[in-house]
């Protein structure tokens, strides 16, 4: 390694890395390890967003008292909050833990942007025929909120990583990808930290486009029913 | 139990424009009654008051059955939705024979499952008034059901209305004399009483 190296390495050792890399013992482990955590962070996120957007939807006094809530969340840096949750949580949940805390807000206001931009005709409609709220909610909310959601979602899993890892890095997590990131910074192994970045990439892009896919195949099947 | 819906000095502004001014009259219930005038005079909001769907600015308006459905100006219907979709939306147990019976009574059989987006205007139309007349109402609003319909297909949805809405009560809106005297019933010109005669 010459001192070039650390400065920026070449992308062929990159790749060359990036072949080495799947092929030691603890690999997948590590991958899984990471994405296991943020994930069940933005699916956790991703419930409690819509049940207390929809709370909120129906009781304005609900909105109220959780604005200052969501726009401390909002405005807290990243950091601070990684700080609090190694303090208050073991490492092991703290990936879990910021990845909900950077996807909550913003899945929670576009929820709640969506049902509020249902159109208020078609609601005088289905309040006139005494239509069930449950139905109310598949055929007028949920297209609704379709748009709001699916490009929220966009922006909120990259965020859920990048934030996830973030944690895992300063939290030091044992068997993550942020552990391994941290590692990399310690011996000055750019090539390292490359290739590790590289795996980070390709596990949120594969994991937004099939969270997406299924978002839009569960809308297209909702309206088919 | 009254067998009339009874207006009393009804009225209704919106900001500067007044639409009635102490408006009373009284429509039978169990037939069809034609509301006729000219665009502005009150007609649709006339409907809206005695659905409920609006409150008056003053007066009262006593004996409209619970039971309502509505044929709104617009179609109001889930666009991404089937037309099958939209009219199981409201009914008891999304009845989904009843919904299919109306819409292929309405000529549109070979469109059941297709969404509403892709429907033209009178399409969209006939979708709204089958959703209405599948629904098993004491009152039907009907805002200009047939706008946007011809030729056999408007036939067709007169005569379809005329049969599943027989002993129940219709308000009826159009400008149309000849769509009034299609569904019978008595006429009553919205124009002449919103000037705030009493009939």
């Amino acid at each position: 390694m010459t001192d070039l190296d650390v400065l920026l390495v070449s992308p062929v050792r990159v790749v060359v890395r990036l072949f080495s890399l799947w092929r030691e013992a603890d690999f997948f482990s590590t991958v899984f390890s990471s994405f296991s955590r943020i994930v069940l962070g933005f699916f956790a996120a991703f419930v409690l967003s819509g049940l207390l957007a929809l709370l909120s939807y129906r009781f304005p006094a609900a909105e109220v008292l959780l604005r200052p809530y969501v726009v401390t969340i909002r405005a807290v840096p990243v950091a601070s909050f990684i700080i609090i949750g190694l303090i208050w949580l073991t490492t092991g949940r703290l990936a879990a833990f910021i990845s909900f805390l950077m996807v909550f807000p913003i899945l929670y206001q576009n929820v709640l942007q969506g049902l509020k931009s249902t159109d208020p005709k078609l609601l005088e409609m289905a309040k006139l025929y005494r239509v069930p709220y449950v139905r109310r909610l598949h055929m007028l909310h949920l297209p609704a909120i379709k748009p709001y959601l699916l490009s929220a979602c966009s922006v909120a899993l990259g965020m859920s990583w990048k934030a996830g890892v973030a944690a895992e890095v300063i939290g030091m997590v044992d068997g993550s990808i942020g552990e391994k990131l941290y590692y990399a910074k310690i011996y000055l192994d750019t090539c390292d930290l490359f290739a590790w970045t590289v795996v980070l990439v390709l596990a949120s892009v594969l994991f937004e486009k099939a969270f997406l896919f299924l978002l839009k195949k569960l809308f297209a099947g909702s309206e088919k029913l | 139990m009254n067998d009339v819906i009874e207006i009393r000095s009804l009225s209704k502004s919106y900001g500067e424009k007044t639409v009635f001014s102490s408006l009373s009259l009284t429509l039978p219930l169990g037939s069809v009654t034609c509301l006729m005038g000219p665009s502005g005079c009150g007609k649709t909001t006339l409907a809206f008051l005695l659905a409920g769907l609006i409150p008056p600015d003053g007066g009262e308006v006593a004996g409209v059955p619970e039971k309502k459905a509505f044929v709104f100006q617009e179609d109001r219907l889930a666009e991404d939705f089937s037309a099958l979709s939209n009219v199981r939306f409201v009914l008891p147990g999304r009845d989904r024979e009843k919904a299919k019976e109306v819409l292929v009574r309405l000529g549109l059989g070979e469109e059941l499952t297709r969404p509403v987006r892709a429907f033209s205007g009178g399409m969209k139309r006939r979708v709204a008034l089958a959703r209405a007349l599948a629904y098993d109402a004491d009152v039907y609003f009907l805002d200009e059901p047939f706008k946007g319909l011809d030729g056999e297909s408007r036939e067709e949805a007169v005569r379809c209305t005329l049969e599943m809405t027989a002993g129940k009560t219709v308000i009826f809106i159009t400008h149309d004399p000849e769509e009034a005297r299609a569904l019978g019933g008595r006429v009553i010109d919205l124009g002449a009483l919103a000037a705030g005669k009493t009939e």
